[in-house]
């Protein structure tokens, strides 16, 4: 029988742990949808307006308002004056084109979660959505933890100046109010994308983690295994990165759990803030800057959706978190 | 009728049974010792008594009856019985000053205020022998010794007729511990107090106790008078308790241990012989080694913190020298000095013809493998994410040693034979092992560099003293096999005595005497060397 090491013993009492379990699967299903889409074999066709505008969602039935007086119609009224429209073939057309008739195909009436302002199909945006949001968040959050785990290893491990150096650079930027370093990271870069989110977050993100990092090298480097390490000739990086880093790596993987959930909401409000990913693409943040100008009109489903896809993920993730942080507890041990 | 009745006391844990069914009493007055090792569930017994077991996981059976009733002894805890602990640095709240601390058990229990408090509280430091200046002190301020002191007074603030000691001297050292016992005799036949008495140290209940209970794996094996128990132990466990301590006077071939009574093979006999003859040639010189720490004191000023003032020592091939000294000494400063751990202030070590201070890391990698050090806490100095084959490849890795991984794997497995343990062993993980088991792979990773001094830095002192006597045993015959020469640091004179050819005394920093062990402990010369042999207990055994 294989000897179990403390990671096995960390599963053993994960999978104890059945709500725990259940929100894994929750997140691996999601995972599942972002590499699903990301491959192109689920909601490729997002952006392909095939419904009417605001078409509702199949279980509330089609809009029968907009059905019997299409915007187009109406603009025919005009010709009571007897004068002719010389822009009336024009209006006509870009009329059509708003009232999605200008499509070769039939324009479905109601869609499973309804249209939004384009007719595009709002599940499978809320799917294509999913695969923005959730690799912004894993990216960063990987980002952000690569940064303050070397950071804090680097500082914690060998103290004095190098010490005073992070902490100074670490002063510099939790003293600066967040969304003023978000504006200046996204000034500086200059370009709306995945990417560029990704950067903002993780270059912002790391200070937290390089915190509770430093202070966990501090307290391990004078640990007799350490000693024992140095005793028998392990240079400073294999201290460092071989003895000490599996003993902290728990601290670090809930970090990074934490972090996942922070940056899938920082994401969606940082595009809902006009910051985020472009209109070429869609993320959860770029539903929701949509559905302000829906709600409105009464259009609720858009936002609906995002919103409970996200708090799905979210809440999910931090029940995650929570049973991986208790299974990983060096003090359970 | 006794003070406390213990009757048929059980106690188990999930997966445990701690304490199986033990009985025992406490007279009026008296004075009972409970000996065992770890796992013996003598501090369980204790716990159980003064009713202080979790309630949530300890399942308690059997009886503890207090002058006669029973469940009363939880209630007086605290007033008529009081406890002391073994640490009482985590015993005492860190940011209330001492006095205080005393005052709120008067209050509380005697509701004691103002003045009359204030009294009490200095007469009862006075009793405790601790200056009335120190009173407003915090316990960081305090040595352990008085730490433990104030800890006796809060002990009998409300004069107690019951006195439990767990371990109170363990953490102490051994002048230290001398002073303590004799305070809490002193108090005892003063106040007419009963104690309980539990130790893990034979040689401490030949002085406190009128009685012995000898516990193992939750079960007396032995109990009766102290002088019966020493002089004709019945039980073979009792027996080995007693023979695996190394004795002052003599010097074994090899330590008894408890599988020579429990297997009926009896005692190994033969006597071995240390000391050098003269002629031995030397590994290792230090010359005026010296270490300061700096503490900073504000932007600019520092305070030297002398640890190791100008040390000269040599160290024979394939001898054994032996360092002594309490703590704060700087035995440990001494052996970082000598493996590099921590640079040197001053002076030269010189080992085969280099100085090992001046040469540069990268050329000082040589040298790292041929002195190797042991450390005390078997359970930090092992990594606990490696598996035990991880631990001993390492070394060879980093050095080169061995062609490919199969071949350092076999070493591995050599290694793990000799220092006693099973093949099995390799693929497991530090957590899996008892105390002396992991102290025996740390041994087997310093020898997987096959070097020519090892430093054995209190590599002994946290096992029991059966575990202790197989490991002094399996270093000597490590030491007959490969002539290493040993830098044996400790602060148990017994032990540096059995395995010492030379001895070095350290006092805050210096060496304040030298010589050949038999000689030294025979004839001590330096009233601090004296000092400490005298404080030795059980010595008169």
């Amino acid at each position: 029988m294989r000897e179990q090491g403390v990671w096995g013993l960390a599963w053993q009492r994960f999978r104890g742990d059945r709500l725990g379990f259940a929100s894994l699967l929750v997140v691996l299903a999601y995972v599942a949808i972002m590499l699903g889409t990301a491959s192109g074999w689920l909601a490729r066709d997002w952006s392909e307006e095939r419904a009417l505008s605001y078409a509702p969602p199949t279980f509330i039935g089609p809009d029968t308002a907009a059905a019997v007086s299409p915007v187009a119609e109406k603009r025919g009224a005009p010709d009571d004056y007897g004068i002719p429209d010389p822009l009336a073939p024009d209006l006509a057309e870009i009329a059509k084109t708003l009232s999605g008739a200008a499509g070769t195909k039939a324009r479905a009436a109601t869609l499973a979660l309804g249209a939004d302002k384009w007719g595009r199909d709002v599940l499978k945006k809320t799917v294509k959505g999913a695969e923005v949001s959730l690799f912004v968040g894993l990216a960063a959050a990987a980002l952000a933890t690569l940064l303050g785990t070397l950071f804090g290893a680097l500082a914690g491990y060998h103290g004095r100046w190098i010490d005073d150096f992070f902490n100074w650079v670490y002063s510099v930027f939790t003293s600066i109010p967040y969304l003023l370093l978000v504006l200046a990271v996204a000034a500086v870069v200059q370009q709306k994308g995945v990417l560029t989110v990704i950067l903002i977050l993780g270059l912002t993100g790391w200070t937290g983690i390089f915190r509770l990092v430093r202070a966990e090298y501090m307290k391990h480097k004078v640990r007799e295994y350490v000693l024992a390490a140095d005793a028998i000739g392990a240079s400073p990086a294999r201290r460092m990165f071989v003895h000490i880093l599996p003993n902290v790596s728990h601290v670090v993987l809930v970090q990074l759990s934490l972090h996942v959930v922070l940056f899938i909401k920082s994401e969606v409000i940082l595009t809902f803030l006009g910051f985020g990913v472009g209109v070429e693409t869609v993320s959860w943040g770029s539903m929701l800057a949509e559905a302000g100008t829906e709600l409105l009109l009464g259009k609720w489903w858009q936002i609906t959706a995002a919103t409970v896809a996200m708090a799905a993920l979210v809440t999910a993730f931090s029940l995650f978190t929570d049973a991986m942080r208790d299974a990983l507890d060096p003090r359970l041990q | 009728m006794s003070l406390l009745e213990v009757r048929d006391l059980s106690v188990a844990f999930p997966g445990v049974q701690a304490v199986k069914g033990i009985s025992f009493d406490v007279p009026v007055r008296g004075s009972v010792a409970l000996v065992g090792e770890s796992g013996s569930g003598k501090s369980v017994t204790a716990l159980s008594i003064m009713g202080l077991l979790p309630k949530e996981s300890a399942t308690v059976r059997g009886q503890v009856l207090y002058r006669g009733q029973p469940g009363q002894a939880a209630r007086v805890r605290g007033s008529e019985i009081a406890m002391i602990f073994q640490e009482p640095m985590s015993s005492l709240n860190p940011v209330f000053p001492v006095a205080f601390q005393i005052g709120e058990v008067l209050s509380k229990h005697l509701g004691l205020l103002g003045r009359a408090l204030r009294e009490r509280i200095a007469a009862l430091l006075e009793e405790v022998g601790l200056p009335a200046a120190r009173a407003d002190a915090y316990p960081f301020q305090l040595s352990g010794g008085q730490q433990q002191r104030v800890m006796i007074a809060m002990a009998i603030a409300c004069e107690p007729k019951l006195l439990i000691a767990d371990e109170p001297t363990t953490a102490l050292d051994v002048t230290v511990q001398r002073q303590i016992l004799d305070l809490i005799a002193g108090l005892r036949s003063r106040h007419e107090m009963a104690m309980l008495f539990i130790t893990h140290d034979l040689g401490l209940v030949s002085e406190i106790a009128d009685q012995v209970i000898v516990m193992r794996d939750g079960e007396i094996r032995e109990q009766g008078a102290t002088a019966q128990i020493f002089a004709t132990p019945k039980d073979a466990y009792t027996r080995a308790l007693l023979a695996c301590r190394p004795p002052i006077g003599r010097r074994p071939s090899r330590l008894p241990v408890i599988d020579d009574f429990l297997g009926g093979g009896g005692p190994p006999s033969g006597e071995r012989s240390r000391g050098l003859r003269g002629d031995e040639p030397t590994v290792l010189e230090a010359r005026g080694l010296a270490k300061s720490f700096y503490l900073r004191e504000g932007l600019l000023r520092k305070r030297e913190l002398p640890a190791v003032k100008g040390a000269s020592f040599r160290i024979a091939k394939g001898r054994t020298l032996g360092v002594v000294g309490e703590s704060g000494s700087g035995k440990t400063t001494l052996a970082w000095l000598l493996t590099r751990l921590h640079p040197a202030s001053a002076g030269e070590v010189r080992f085969d013809g280099a100085d090992l201070l001046k040469v540069d890391a990268r050329s000082a990698m040589p040298y790292k493998r041929r002195i190797q050090i042991v450390f005390q806490n078997p359970y930090a100095s092992l990594n606990p994410r490696f598996t035990i084959g991880q631990i001993l490849a390492e070394p060879m890795l980093i050095h080169g040693i061995g062609a490919d991984g199969a071949e350092r794997r076999s070493r591995a497995l050599n290694l793990l034979a000799k220092v006693g343990l099973p093949a099995q062993a390799l693929d497991k993980y530090p957590h899996e092992f008892s105390g002396g088991q992991r102290q025996r792979i740390a041994i087997a990773r310093a020898l997987t560099l096959t070097p020519e001094l090892l430093i054995l830095d209190e590599s002994v002192s946290a096992l029991d003293v059966s575990v202790q006597a197989q490991l002094l045993n399996l270093l000597q015959d490590l030491q007959d096999e490969y002539g290493m020469s040993y830098l044996f640091i400790s602060h148990d004179l017994a032990v540096v005595r059995y395995m010492s050819d030379e001895v070095i005394v350290m006092k805050d920093g210096e060496i304040v005497e030298a010589g050949a062990a038999d000689e030294l402990f025979a004839r001590p010369r330096h009233p601090y060397t004296q000092t400490l042999l005298a404080s030795i207990p059980g010595r008169a055994q």
